[in-house]
C-alpha cells in the first residue's frame, strides 16, 4: 500500500491526480427516464476503441494491393492465431459501431440534444457519423473479394453525380477511371490514416465539448422539473454511471462473440476485375437507402438532394429555433420520426424488392 | 500537271515504302493514268510489298530498264527486251517465275537465310502443282493466288492471305466455290465445299478464326502449304499427332491402331471427324447413347466392357472431384482454407487431364490406375478441407464458453451496480 501511494504521489505531484480522482467523484449525469439514451453516446466510443484496437492488430500482416489482399486477409483467417477472431470482431464491430452512431444521432435529435448551446457538439457528432460511413465504405474494399469490388464499383459509380466535379471525385477515389489495385491501395490509405487522424480530432473535440457542458436533458423532463412536477436527479459518473457504461460494453462485446461464432465474417471470393457483375448487387446496408432512392428519382437529382439534406442535417441547431428557447418543437419530432421510417422503409425495400 | 500529280505520288510512296527503294520510271508511268489505266498494280507494290521493302523494285522480277523510260517519255525504254525485259507471265509460268529467285539458296539468303527454298519443289508434289503441270490446269492454285501479286506481305504480317490465321479464309476462296471445284474428284468422289464450314465451327476454327489463336492448327497444319495434299489415312494421325503427341503414342500402343488399321479406319478422324472436330468431352467413351464406342463394340463384348469400365472410371474421379471442389470451396469463402488444400486439388485434378490422354490406350487398366490415384487426392483433400470447416464448431463452441464468462461477469456487475446504487442518493448536490 506503501508503494501504491507513493506512486499515487509520483503521479500526483506531475498530474494533479487528487484533482482529477475530485473532478471523478463529483462528475454526474442526470438521471431520468429517457437516461438510457445517454449510453449510447459511449458505446459508439468503445466499439470505436474496439475497431482501432483490432485494426491495428489487423494491420500487422495485411498487404494493400490487389494481388496480394485477398491472400493476406486470408493468411490472417487460417495461418495467424485468432486472426479469424480478430477479423470477425473487427467486421460486426465496425457494422455495429455504424448501427449506434445511427441510434446515437437519432436519440440526440429526438431528445433535441443538439439546441443551445450544443450546437459544436452536434456539428461534430454529425461529421463523425459521415466519418463511421467513410469507414465503412473504404474498409468493405480491402478483404478485395468479388462482393466489396462490385459493391465498390457501384458505390464510387455515384460521384460522377457530382456537379461539375464529379468525373474529378470519381478519378480521386478510384486512382483511376476502375476500381483496380489503385483503387485499394488509396482506400487502404484513407482507412487507416486520413479517416483516423480526422476522426480522431473530431471526436476529441466532441468529447470534450461533451465533457464541458455535460449531457443535455430533453425539454419534457426540464418542464416537468421547472413546474415541480419531478425532481432533479443525478447519478454519479463514477462508479454508477460507468459501471453501467461496462455492462452494455460487455453485452454488445459478448453479442460480436456470438455473431462471430455462429456466422464467422466471411471471406468470399477473390475479386475478378473480368467477372461480369451478378444481377442485384447492393452497396453495404447503411447506404442501401440512398441506393434505393436513387432507383425511382433521377441520379443527379438524389445524389444533389442527399448533399442538401446532409448539409442541412449537420447544421440543424441553427434551424430550430424553438428548441432553442426550450420549447418543444413538434415539428422537428415529426421530422426526425419521419426520417428514421424513410431509411428504414427503403433499407427493406432495398433488400426485398428485385434490384436492377 | 498528271504528271506533277504521279512524281508526287511516286515521292510520297517512295518515303512511305521504303527509303532504300531505287527510283523506278516503271513506279512513275505506272501511277499516271496518262500511261495506264490501272495504277493500283504500282500503288499495291509501293504501299508495303516485301520485295520492294527489301529494296527490289520492278526490273528485279520483270527485267527491263526500270531507270529509263518515264523522264525521255517513251516506256520502251524502260520494257526494253534487249534489257531483259519479260512480259509478266501466264498462271502456269507464275510458279516457275517467282521460283527464279525463291529457289536460289545463295541468292535467298542475302534477304531472309530463314526462308525455305523448296517452294517449287513441293509446289510440284502438292494436287495443285500435279494438276497444273500433269494436266496443264490453270485453275488450280498457283504462287499469287494466295500471296498475292504486287503487294505480297511477310506471312508474318496480319494483313498477309497467308498470315496463320487468315489461311482458312484463303483457301475457302477456291475450296468452298462450288463453280469453282466442279469436276475435281478426290478417291472417284466430287471434293465437297463444305471444308470451311464445318473447319469454322470445328474446336481449331473458333481458336483461330474466333478468337484469334494462332497456335491452334490452320488448313496448312494438316494438308501442308506449298506441298498440299489430302493426307492419306496414316498421314492424318501424324498431322494430329504433331500438336496432341500423348494421344497419337498412346494410340500407337493401343489394340485399336492394328484392327483399324485392317479395317481400313483413319485412326484420330475415326472419332472426331476431320474438318468439324468436335471439342472432345468424355460422353463420347462407354456404352450409354451417343457414345462412339458403341458403332463397333456390341453388348458384352470386350470393348464393351472396357469402354464401360474406363466411363465408369472417369466419372468417378470426376464426382470425386466435384465433391472436393465444392468443400474446399466453401472452406475458402468461410476463411478456414489457406491454400494447402486448393493447390492438392490442382494435383488431383491433373489426374482428370491425364486421364482423357491415357483413355487412347483404351486400356482399363491404366484408365483406373490413374483415376484411383486422382479419387485418393481428391478425398484426402476434402477431409483437409472438411477438417477446416470442422475448426469452425471448435471454435463455436470455445467462444461459447467465453460467452458464459461475459455473461456472468455482466450479472455480477449488475449487482454491483444495485449495491452502489443502494448507497447512492440521485438528488441533485447531495454525492
Amino acid at each position: 500500500m506503501a508503494e501504491k501511494n507513493a506512486l499515487y504521489k509520483w503521479f500526483d505531484e506531475r498530474v494533479d491526480l487528487v484533482n482529477l480522482e475530485k473532478f471523478l467523484r463529483h462528475k454526474t449525469v442526470p438521471y431520468h427516464r429517457h437516461s438510457l439514451w445517454y449510453y449510447v453516446g459511449g458505446m459508439c466510443l468503445y466499439l470505436f476503441i474496439v475497431q482501432v484496437i483490432t485494426g491495428i492488430l489487423l494491420l500487422l500482416y495485411y498487404k494493400p494491393t490487389a494481388e496480394a489482399a485477398y491472400e493476406s486477409v486470408q493468411y490472417i483467417m487460417t495461418e495467424v492465431p485468432f486472426g479469424w477472431l480478430i477479423r470477425s470482431i473487427h467486421s460486426y464491430a465496425a457494422n455495429l459501431f455504424i448501427g449506434f452512431v445511427f441510434l446515437h444521432m437519432f436519440s440526440v435529435f429526438l431528445m433535441k440534444g443538439y439546441r443551445k448551446p450544443r450546437e459544436i457538439t452536434w456539428i461534430t457528432g454529425a461529421l463523425l457519423l459521415f466519418l463511421a460511413m467513410g469507414f465503412g465504405f473504404s474498409g468493405y474494399l480491402l478483404p478485395w473479394n468479388q462482393l466489396a469490388y462490385l459493391a465498390t464499383n457501384v458505390g464510387t459509380n455515384f460521384a460522377v453525380m457530382v456537379p461539375f466535379v464529379g468525373k474529378w471525385v470519381l478519378e480521386f477515389l478510384r486512382g483511376g477511371t476502375e476500381v483496380t489495385g489503385a483503387t485499394l491501395t488509396r482506400f487502404f490509405g484513407f482507412h487507416v490514416a486520413v479517416l483516423p487522424g480526422i476522426a480522431t480530432a473530431l471526436l476529441g473535440a466532441h468529447l470534450l465539448f461533451v465533457q464541458r457542458q455535460g449531457m443535455s436533458v430533453p425539454i419534457s423532463i426540464e418542464k416537468e422539473i421547472n413546474a415541480g412536477k419531478a425532481k432533479r436527479l443525478e447519478i454519479p459518473f463514477f462508479p454508477n454511471f460507468l459501471y453501467r457504461d461496462v455492462v452494455g460494453w460487455s453485452l454488445a462485446f459478448g453479442l460480436i462473440i456470438l455473431l462471430s461464432s455462429l456466422f464467422p465474417w466471411e471471406l468470399g471470393e477473390k475479386a475478378d476485375i473480368l467477372k461480369p457483375a451478378p444481377p442485384h448487387v447492393k452497396p453495404e446496408w447503411f447506404f442501401v437507402f440512398m441506393y434505393q432512392t436513387l432507383k425511382y428519382v433521377p441520379k443527379a437529382v438524389g445524389v444533389f438532394g442527399f448533399a442538401i439534406a446532409g448539409g442541412i442535417w449537420v447544421l440543424l441547431p441553427f434551424f430550430d429555433s424553438k428548441s432553442n428557447r426550450g420549447e418543444f418543437n413538434r415539428l422537428y419530432t415529426i421530422i426526425g420520426i419521419a426520417a428514421v421510417v424513410y431509411m428504414v422503409v427503403f433499407t427493406i425495400i432495398g433488400y426485398v424488392a428485385p434490384g436492377e | 500537271m498528271r504528271n506533277l500529280t504521279a512524281i508526287f505520288l511516286t515521292i510520297l510512296f517512295a518515303s512511305i515504302g521504303s527509303a532504300s527503294a531505287r527510283e523506278s520510271s516503271c513506279i512513275s508511268c505506272h501511277l499516271s493514268h496518262d500511261w495506264v489505266a490501272d495504277t493500283t498494280i504500282a500503288a499495291d507494290f509501293i504501299s508495303g510489298d516485301i520485295h520492294r521493302n527489301m529494296g527490289l523494285d520492278c526490273s528485279d522480277c520483270h527485267g527491263g530498264d526500270s531507270r529509263k523510260g518515264f523522264k525521255e517519255g517513251d516506256p520502251e525504254l524502260a520494257m526494253n527486251p534487249a534489257r531483259g525485259y519479260k512480259a509478266p507471265p501466264n498462271r502456269a509460268g507464275i510458279p516457275n517465275f517467282c521460283a527464279r529467285c525463291h529457289s536460289d539458296i545463295e541468292y535467298m539468303k542475302k534477304y531472309n537465310p530463314k526462308l525455305p527454298t523448296d517452294q517449287l519443289k513441293l509446289y510440284r508434289t502438292s494436287v495443285h502443282g500435279k494438276q497444273l503441270y500433269g494436266k496443264n490446269d490453270t485453275k488450280v492454285a498457283v504462287c499469287t493466288d494466295c500471296h498475292g501479286i504486287h503487294k505480297i506481305l511477310p506471312s508474318g504480317d496480319s494483313r498477309s492471305k497467308v498470315y496463320h490465321n487468315n489461311i482458312p479464309g484463303t483457301c475457302k476462296s477456291c475450296h468452298s466455290d462450288p463453280g469453282h471445284m466442279r469436276g475435281y474428284k478426290y478417291k472417284g468422289k466430287p471434293i465437297p465445299t463444305d471444308q470451311f464450314d464445318e473447319y469454322s465451327k470445328s474446336i481449331h476454327g473458333i481458336l483461330v478464326l474466333e478468337k484469334g489463336d494462332n497456335a491452334a492448327p490452320s488448313c496448312n497444319n494438316c494438308h501442308g502449304n506449298h506441298g498440299a495434299t489430302p493426307p492419306n489415312l496414316a498421314s492424318v494421325s501424324a498431322a494430329c499427332g504433331e500438336c496432341h503427341a500423348s494421344n497419337r503414342d498412346f494410340f500407337n500402343n493401343s489394340p485399336h491402331k492394328e484392327a483399324w488399321k485392317e479395317m481400313g479406319y483413319p485412326e484420330c478422324e475415326q472419332c472426331h471427324d476431320n474438318h468439324y472436330i468436335h471439342p472432345s468431352s468424355d460422353e463420347m467413351l462407354g456404352v450409354a447413347a451417343g457414345s462412339l464406342c458403341l458403332e463397333c463394340h456390341d453388348d458384352d463384348s470386350k470393348g464393351y466392357m472396357a469402354a464401360s469400365l474406363m466411363k465408369a472410371s472417369i466419372d468417378s474421379l470426376k464426382a470425386a472431384l466435384e465433391i472436393s471442389e465444392a468443400t474446399v470451396r466453401e472452406a475458402e469463402v468461410k476463411g478456414v482454407e489457406g491454400g494447402q488444400a486448393r493447390f492438392d486439388l490442382g494435383a488431383a485434378k491433373d489426374n482428370l487431364t491425364r486421364v482423357r490422354a491415357v483413355v487412347h490406350t483404351f486400356d482399363p487398366k491404366q484408365v483406373t490406375e490413374i483415376t484411383s490415384a486422382g479419387i485418393k487426392t481428391a478425398e484426402e483433400v476434402q477431409l483437409t478441407a472438411k477438417a477446416a470447416l470442422g475448426d469452425i464448431k471448435t471454435r463455436q463452441i470455445g467462444l461459447g464458453v467465453s460467452l458464459i464468462f461475459i455473461l456472468f461477469f455482466v450479472v455480477a456487475l449488475l449487482r454491483k451496480i444495485r449495491q452502489v446504487d443502494k448507497k447512492t442518493d440521485f438528488t441533485v448536490g447531495d454525492h
